[in-house]
């Protein structure tokens, strides 16, 4: 403190307290707000890890529909069994994006969140192979398409591919399952596995009906394939056969 | 997608040092304002006022005018118009007024048109007073400006009193944005001022200890922002700077973008340059408060500004970019988004690290608002919650546009235009 007097001559005074007192208010915020978001962090995690207990449950149970149905040729029911089965992988899809967004904002814990995340790769497989099985089973006219994914860095062109994606799934709802794989995830051992099966070395690719496409493919060619492969070619595919 | 670290550094780095900064200067606010230790005027100084002028014709009467209400002894006041080469009637104007007012002692000085701070400087060559007041041509003095700054040259140490600076009844948006913006300036100065860290003497009725004046050498003449070198050589020097609250002095402020784009382009360059000019005294202890805090913030606050813009267009803008390039992948088909649009919301998906720093920014501006208004007397409503919302989050984009002028005129050397 000091009076306008009291300076006088070339004597300069350094507020050395406040910018001691300064610095150490603004590191408290900032490690408050440090604090806030572990704790929401955690939240996050526990979070996702109730609402996969309770996804795997669902997995548990739709597999024992297909079972019973199947040891039962109870074929007329496998409509509502499908629906169970949309809703389940359409349950999937919201939470694995979430957890996308969850993990890229993390700090301290991503290791949780890779767990998590190795989860959700695993459910996409097991999804996806229940899929190919009951298939066959119910008969139902449903086409696949896996999708291998990168960062951006990799593969610049995926945000288009997953926009165009999730459209088309938006217009066939039950009728096209898409199934997508984050290849940075090397370390369940899946990932390489299907990689070679499917010989994907460039980002984006499509494996549509087990037909491999590299690169970024635009709504019309994945529609084109889809319908190709649809018994019943109304709707969107009508378009595409009357075009041909 | 990640945003990439070094993005991540410098948004930090610019939230974290804006917040050092608030809290710093709040905590020179609380520190008990040191008691008004006023002198009484026993005599009456001579004071001379000097009107740098260049094509004012519209401007120099009420100006003049403002000055012969001056509650000061006519005698002991010397008015100097400085016509720095007019191309209007500038002159005939001033020549009349001068005709009109016999009792008072104003001189007319014409020149080659050579700037400004050669125009003060001419006036500083006739002035006969012990004191010497800069007052721009567009800037009007209240009635009892000097009775109430004269008082303040309590030690000889003190080189320039400066007054209350409001913009003069602003009549459009870009004023009324000037206008809260000038009174949180002038409460921020009386902050810098607790410090000794004034780094300006702005045009309108700034008042100098013409002694110190001469001493130091008068006004930088090949200068873009004279007043601010003048205030950076007094504090390389050691002397004092000090700002009130209570002598009011109204300015016009520009009304166009334009005009204020110009303004704001030669001013921030200028105190760029004279930064670098006066570089010894950055960081330097030796200059107090000044050099450790003031010097430094001349040019970080640019930065911050920048970095602020930046982000907020990137953040901003990006999402609707993205959108509007995917949407060309599927035939501009928003129905089918729309129709099958399904409202997935947890509490958990909100972005907590841009609402926390938002609402500390936010809640920071509104304690600096508040504070600032009543520091200047003034009402925080007085020119509408719509200008309060609009300064609070348009206005920085503005200065932060015109800082990316300034960065793009550095690097592409252009020449500065008056």
């Amino acid at each position: 403190m000091r009076s306008e007097e009291s300076r006088s001559g070339s004597m300069r005074t350094l507020s050395k307290d406040k910018y001691i007192m300064a610095g150490a208010i603004t590191l408290g915020v900032f490690l408050l707000g440090l604090f806030l978001g572990l704790a929401i962090e955690g939240k996050r995690v526990n979070y996702i890890e109730s609402v996969s207990r309770k996804q795997n449950l669902d997995f548990s149970s739709l597999q024992l529909q297909y079972s019973f149905i199947d040891q039962m040729s109870q074929e007329k029911n496998c409509i509502a069994v499908e629906k169970t089965f949309e809703q389940n992988i359409n349950s999937l899809e919201s939470t694995r994006i979430r957890l996308e967004n969850f993990d890229r904002d993390a700090t301290l814990n991503k290791n949780e969140f890779d767990v998590l995340k190795n989860e959700y790769i695993l459910a996409q497989i097991r999804y996806w192979m229940l899929a190919e099985r009951t298939r066959k089973l119910c008969g139902s006219d449903v086409a696949t398409i896996l999708y291998f994914f990168s960062d951006e860095k990799e593969c610049p062109d995926c945000d288009k591919q997953a926009f165009v994606l999730t459209y088309l799934k938006e217009r066939f709802k039950d009728k096209l399952l898409i199934f997508s794989f984050d290849t940075k995830f090397i370390s369940e051992p899946m990932i390489p596995l299907l990689k070679t099966t499917y010989n994907v070395t460039k980002y984006p690719t499509l494996v549509i009906e087990g037909k491999q496409k590299e690169n970024f493919q635009g709504k019309e060619n994945i529609l084109r394939d889809i319908c190709g492969y649809y018994k019943d070619k109304t709707g969107d595919c009508a378009k595409i056969s009357q075009s041909k | 997608m990640p945003i990439p670290i070094y993005v991540r550094v410098a948004l930090w780095t610019a939230y974290l040092m804006s917040l050092f900064f608030a809290v710093f200067w709040f905590l020179v606010l609380l520190d008990k304002e040191p008691g008004a230790s006023k002198k009484k005027l026993k005599k009456y100084p001579l004071v001379s006022i000097v009107i740098p002028a260049y094509n004012e014709e519209n401007n120099i009467i009420p100006t003049l005018k403002s000055l012969t209400q001056l509650e000061y002894p006519k005698n002991r006041l010397e008015i100097i118009v400085v016509n720095d080469g007019s191309k209007d009637n500038t002159k005939s104007a001033a020549e009349k007024f001068i005709i009109q007012n016999r009792e008072f002692d104003i001189k007319l000085i014409s020149k080659k048109n050579s700037g400004k701070g050669a125009s003060l400087n001419k006036g500083l060559e006739a002035a006969k007073g012990e004191f010497f007041v800069v007052l721009d041509a567009d800037s009007i003095a209240t009635k009892d400006a000097l009775m109430k700054i004269l008082p303040h040259f309590t030690d000889d140490n003190i080189a320039v009193v400066l007054p209350l600076l409001k913009v003069d009844r602003p009549k459009n948006f870009w004023q009324r944005m000037q206008w809260l913006e000038y009174i949180v300036n002038m409460f921020y100065k009386k902050l810098m001022s607790r410090l000794n860290c004034v780094h300006v003497s702005p045009g309108p009725f700034s008042v100098y200890r013409k002694s110190i004046l001469k001493k130091i050498g008068g006004f930088d003449e090949d200068n873009l922002t004279e007043d601010l070198e003048i205030s950076l050589r007094l504090q390389s020097k050691h002397y004092r700077i000090i700002q009130l609250m209570d002598a009011e002095v109204f300015t016009i402020a520009p009304k166009t973008f334009r005009e204020l784009y110009k303004q704001r382009n030669r001013w921030y360059k200028g105190s760029v340059i004279n930064a670098f000019k006066y570089n010894h005294m950055m960081f330097n202890k030796n200059y107090g408060d000044f050099g450790i805090i003031q010097m430094p913030t001349i040019i970080i606050s640019g930065l911050i500004a920048v970095i602020l813009i930046l982000s907020s267009f990137y953040y901003g803008l990006k999402p609707y970019a993205k959108a509007a390039y995917n949407s060309v992948l599927i035939d501009f088909d928003f129905y089918t988004l729309i129709k099958t649009f399904k409202f997935d919301f947890s509490i958990l998906d909100l972005n907590y690290t841009a609402i926390f720093v938002s609402v500390l920014m936010l809640a920071i501006s509104i304690l600096i608002l508040r504070k600032s208004h009543k520091e200047t007397k003034e009402d925080v409503g007085r020119h509408g919650i719509l200008s309060l919302i609009s300064y609070l989050f348009f206005y920085f984009l503005v200065i932060g546009f015109i800082w990316i002028g300034i960065i793009f005129d550095f690097a592409f050397r252009r020449k500065q235009k008056w």
